[in-house]
């Protein structure tokens, strides 16, 4: 049983609605089926998938990633097999797939991801940019990046520049760049799924605490982007304070919000707690559990 | 950090020589200045950027490997090698690599192939699907000690 807060189911009816919320609650705890981005720097999604098939795994693709297969059957663990050692795909969750792609970095460009530990959305930043042009990295927890530095090689990145700092520091250098990718620090509600007791630390200071952070980083997106650049912000979490008003600042600073390329979703709230938001957020979007048997996750795009 | 640029020479190679020097072929190295001495391999265009950040930068390119008394190549440097390398190259079968990936060495039994390689030379560890899978030294009697295997990503423990 996943043992959520009375602050969280509150916020979730507020949200929701009553049935709404219960069938968020009940969706939880449903376990979420594996899923594999292939390294296309290294293989395609092809041969991996033959490769992996006569091992006794079944795949099955994820439409909205043409790199990306939902594991269905597995023999032994995912994570132990050759093709994984030789870096052949990261194990990375269906919608974590998304912000890179609707990102859509060509080969030549210079990208800046400003959350980037442990990896999964740097390496498909790499991978789509063919290794060439160069992708920025900055975290700044120090475990995390060693993680970094791992997947980073293991998959055979070359185009990559890190730094284990807070992101403020890119105000500090004189780069430019064509598009950001802010996968945000996060409350982490939508990750209740895959590790349980993350049910039970939600609470109104770590919110209050992320959104902070988000703002800060938004800002410093905004002012080294270049005109014309895009930046797509993304969460795992369903607070509205850490999306929905965390574009709407965005807006403030002079970022459009833009549709969606590749995927659906649900839109984003309209009305959050009340307060009236403009129209152009619903192009951001939502997935939740129990709509979309995904993990909880938050995404929009912007263009400066 | 800080880093110098140095070139091959710099890391006075006794063996892979030649191969790296063609991995190396219109690259950049950057050595690391600190007490580890690891190196990295970067393309014009990266270095190009790299140059107008400079300061802090905690990792970039392709790691190489690391400079101790000798240069002592990366688990994945030795993948580059084996893209360019004709001569010190020997596969196993499907149970070698299995033992080879945990961290054993192998017997010689689950050699299937060799190139003409002298005792006591590194050589590059390959599967039946011609995967890379790390470095190994063939020992007089046949078998292959191993000198590092990529389950080193599964054995690292964070
Ligand atoms: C959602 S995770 C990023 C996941 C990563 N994008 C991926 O796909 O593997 C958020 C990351 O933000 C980092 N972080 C927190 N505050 C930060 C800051 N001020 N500057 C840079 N990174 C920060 C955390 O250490 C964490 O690794």
């Amino acid at each position: 049983m996943v043992n959520f807060n009375p602050f969280t189911k509150k916020r979730y009816e507020q949200l929701l609605g009553r049935v709404g919320a219960k069938k968020l609650i009940e969706a939880t705890e449903e376990p979420l089926t594996k899923s594999l981005r292939v390294n296309t720097i290294k293989t395609t999604p092809q041969k991996l998938r033959e490769r992996l098939e006569n091992k006794g795994f079944t795949l099955k693709p994820i439409p909205w990633c043409k790199d990306g297969f939902w594991v269905e059957k597995s023999r032994y663990s995912i994570g132990a097999t050759t093709e994984y050692l030789i870096g052949h795909y990261f194990i990375q969750s269906a919608t974590s797939m998304i912000p890179a792609i609707e990102l859509d970095p060509q080969p030549g460009e210079l990208v800046l991801d400003m959350a980037a530990a442990p990896g999964g959305k740097l390496t498909h930043l790499a991978a789509l940019m063919k290794n060439r042009g160069v992708v920025v990295g900055m975290d700044i927890d120090s475990t995390r990046m060693r993680k970094l530095r791992s997947n980073v090689q293991r998959l055979g990145l070359e185009n990559e520049i890190m730094f284990r700092m807070d992101a403020s520091y890119a105000e500090e250098t004189e780069l430019v760049y064509d598009k950001i990718l802010l996968d945000a620090p996060c409350s982490g509600e939508g990750l209740i799924m895959k590790k349980h007791s993350q049910a039970k630390r939600i609470n109104e200071r770590r919110i209050i605490q992320s959104s902070g952070i988000q703002r800060k980083l938004v800002k410093t997106a905004y002012k080294v982007l270049k005109k014309g650049g895009e930046l797509v912000y993304s969460t795992c979490t369903y607070a509205p304070e850490e999306n929905e008003l965390i574009i709407q600042y965005a807006m403030s600073l002079g970022f459009k919000v833009m549709p969606l390329k590749t995927v659906e979703g649900q839109p984003a709230f309209k009305n959050v707690f009340g307060l009236e938001l403009p129209e152009q957020i619903t192009k951001c979007k939502r997935f939740w559990p129990h709509m979309n048997g995904t993990e909880g996750f938050f995404i929009g795009r912007l263009k400066k | 950090m800080r880093y110098t640029v140095i070139t091959v020479k710099d890391l006075m190679l006794e063996e892979f020589e030649k191969d790296i020097e063609k991995v190396c072929q219109n690259k950049i190295l950057l050595m690391q200045s600190g007490s580890r001495k690891e190196v990295f391999l970067l393309s014009k265009e990266l270095y190009k950027t790299y140059e107008k950040l400079g300061k802090n930068v905690y990792m970039t390119g392709f790691y190489m490997g690391e400079i101790r008394k000798k240069f002592k190549v990366s688990i994945e440097f030795g993948e580059k090698l084996a893209q360019v390398n004709t001569t010190r190259r020997i596969w196993i079968n499907r149970k070698g690599e299995q033992r080879f990936l945990y961290g054993r060495n192998i017997n010689k039994e689950y050699v299937t192939r060799k190139d003409e390689i002298k005792e006591d030379q590194k050589v590059l560890i390959l599967n039946q699907n011609n995967d890379y899978l790390g470095l190994g030294i063939l020992r007089r009697s046949g078998d292959v000690k191993n000198v590092l295997d990529k389950g080193w990503y599964l054995r690292r423990k964070e």
